[in-house]
């Protein structure tokens, strides 16, 4: 994004270069002007620049280069969770979620990711599955009713730390958060109830079946 | 959804006037929360739709002797926060509350729960014509069948979705139909049918051209009442078990005792052993787990839903001791 928008002020830059008599490569852009470097007064105004844009508005693209994608992000989450052995029903009461950010761009919509994020692998762990009936493949819950997602009761509280080191630059944001939270439910039923359960959604049946199997 | 006219009775004679003796022709309908997601799925297609808000009676009204006669347009929300209501039949109130959502049960009228027709994935899918759809197979028993009856022998294995039935039979309620012959009164332990052969595209005694109009409680004595829901979901799920539970006490000692299970059969599940087990016992865990255990002692699973089993038992023993008094019934680790 960063050099998409390099690319776009540079091509304004392009712009205006004739109508101030100088080469675009001499201009910077600062305190709403764009002007000659170290020469404030020889520009004009954000707005005026604009203004010779023209019919034809500037669009350009920023491309993927190498060191620009997120490599080597991480984050720990923590799960506390409550198993009602009778029923096999887990409640997830809370998660804490701490997520490495490299430079932090918008803190709001960071930490709204990591709160998107865990939700989303919260539905991974405990609600969603795609059931096929075996004897034709029809899927039989293609519907809200029987593809389970939480609502609102079933989201836990989930505090959020963001780490912020803006010397690693932009790092990913979008899928990290999304992979520690099913793990961490599934730690923390194993510490609860003392099996871990290897097949997700954790369904009340694979809860009291694992229950059946170590009582056993 | 496919085409249809539509009427707007004034009472309940013009509107049983409406209706066809031909199952399936012509649908009522009240707050329309099961039957436009039948039509949309085009699992219901009737060539008209008969609007009973208006026809029919929403009100609670006192009985002599002590009772309540409940309209069937009365609304799922009204019911739950009635006082006499939650005074007389608190199991009924709290079984009303924790129906679907709050736009549900706002839209949702008593009639229509109790009419409803089953949640079953094979029986909502257009693709699948099985016996409830004039076919000769129920996909569920070779199939998916975790959320299906452990109680009965087919040809239908669904399990009853109304949760209002369940307290409507434990606490011997009656409802009141009203066809082109008149008025007739069912128990409400008679209203609702097992499957056979002959009745499966049903779940119920009503005929296509008959509307339940009134849902008559008696009078409950002194009973001490219970009821426990399992669902997965906290927010807008089905329960996977549920159980009503009804005492008439002698001191400490039961006297008499209703048990009624839902979500574990085509009707609401008396369950008489679990009654037996409990009468001149006093309420604690042990006895309480032990008519549990009676409850689902006939229960016999398809090859996913063999969970219910625990699933039930739990709701059974915990509706117990709520009733009992006895607190402290959820055993977390």
């Amino acid at each position: 994004m960063r050099i998409a928008a390099v690319n776009a002020l540079d091509a304004l830059k392009d712009k205006i270069a004739p109508a101030l008599g100088v080469e675009a490569a001499t201009l910077v852009a600062s305190n709403g002007r764009i002007h000659v470097k170290d020469n404030e007064s020889k520009g004009m105004s954000w707005a005026d620049a604009c203004k010779h844009i023209g019919p034809q508005p500037i669009s350009v693209e920023g491309n993927w280069q190498p060191g620009l994608s997120s490599v080597t992000t991480s984050g720990v989450q923590f799960a506390e969770v409550a198993v009602d052995i009778e029923t096999g029903i887990v409640k997830v009461k809370r998660v804490l979620a701490i997520q490495d950010c490299g430079l932090i761009v918008s803190k709001l919509t960071a930490e709204s990711q990591v709160y998107g994020g865990v939700i989303g692998s919260l539905n991974f762990a405990m609600f969603e599955d795609r059931i096929l009936d075996r004897n034709t493949g029809q899927m039989v819950n293609p519907n809200m009713e029987w593809y389970l997602l939480a609502g609102m009761s079933d989201v836990p509280k989930i505090d959020v730390r963001l780490i912020d080191q803006p010397e690693r630059g932009v790092v990913g944001i979008g899928e990290p958060p999304t992979v520690s939270t099913a793990a961490a439910i599934t730690c923390a039923i194993r510490n609860a109830i003392g099996v871990t359960v290897r097949s997700l959604p954790l369904t009340p049946a694979k809860i009291l079946q694992t229950l059946a199997q170590q009582r056993a | 959804m496919k085409p249809f006219s539509y009427v707007n009775p004034a009472n309940e004679k013009d509107a049983v006037r409406a209706l066809s003796p031909e199952r399936d022709k012509v649908a009522p309908i009240a707050g329309g929360q099961d039957l436009l997601a039948l039509m949309k799925d085009y699992i219901a297609q009737p060539d008209r739709v008969v609007n009973v808000k208006g026809a029919l009676d929403a009100a609670v009204t006192p009985m002599p002797g002590g009772g309540l006669k409940i309209g069937a347009a009365m609304k799922v929300a009204d019911l739950a926060e009635h006082a006499e209501v939650v005074r007389l039949y608190p199991a009924l109130a709290q079984a009303a509350i924790e129906v679907g959502t709050p736009q549900i049960r706002n839209q949702g009228t008593v009639g229509g729960n109790l009419n409803q027709r089953p949640r079953c994935w094979y029986y909502r899918n257009e693709e699948f014509i099985c016996f409830k759809k004039g076919g000769n197979v129920c996909f569920s028993p070779a199939g998916e069948n975790q959320f299906h009856a452990i109680f009965g022998s087919g040809p239908s294995f669904i399990v009853h979705p109304s949760s209002l039935a369940v307290p409507a039979v434990a606490y011997g309620a009656t409802f009141r139909l009203f066809g082109p012959k008149g008025e007739r009164m069912v128990p409400a332990a008679e209203y609702f049918t097992m499957p056979t052969l002959q009745n499966v595209q049903s779940e119920n005694v009503l005929a296509p051209d008959e509307l339940l109009t009134h849902v008559i409680l008696p009078a409950p004595g002194t009973v001490k009442s219970g009821h426990y829901e399992v669902r997965y979901k906290t927010s807008h799920d089905w329960p996977i078990a549920f159980a009503t539970v009804l005492l008439g006490m002698s001191g400490n000692t039961v006297r008499t005792a209703r048990i009624v299970m839902g979500a574990v059969a085509p009707v609401p599940w008396r369950s008489q052993p679990a009654e037996a087990a409990l009468v001149g016992k006093p309420i604690n865990e042990e006895t309480a787990a032990a008519a549990a255990e009676a409850a689902l002692r006939d229960a016999r699973p398809l090859s996913q839903n063999a969970y219910k089993i625990q699933v039930a038992k739990t709701a059974v023993k915990r509706a117990i001791l709520e009733a009992g008094g006895v607190t402290g019934g959820v055993k977390t680790l």
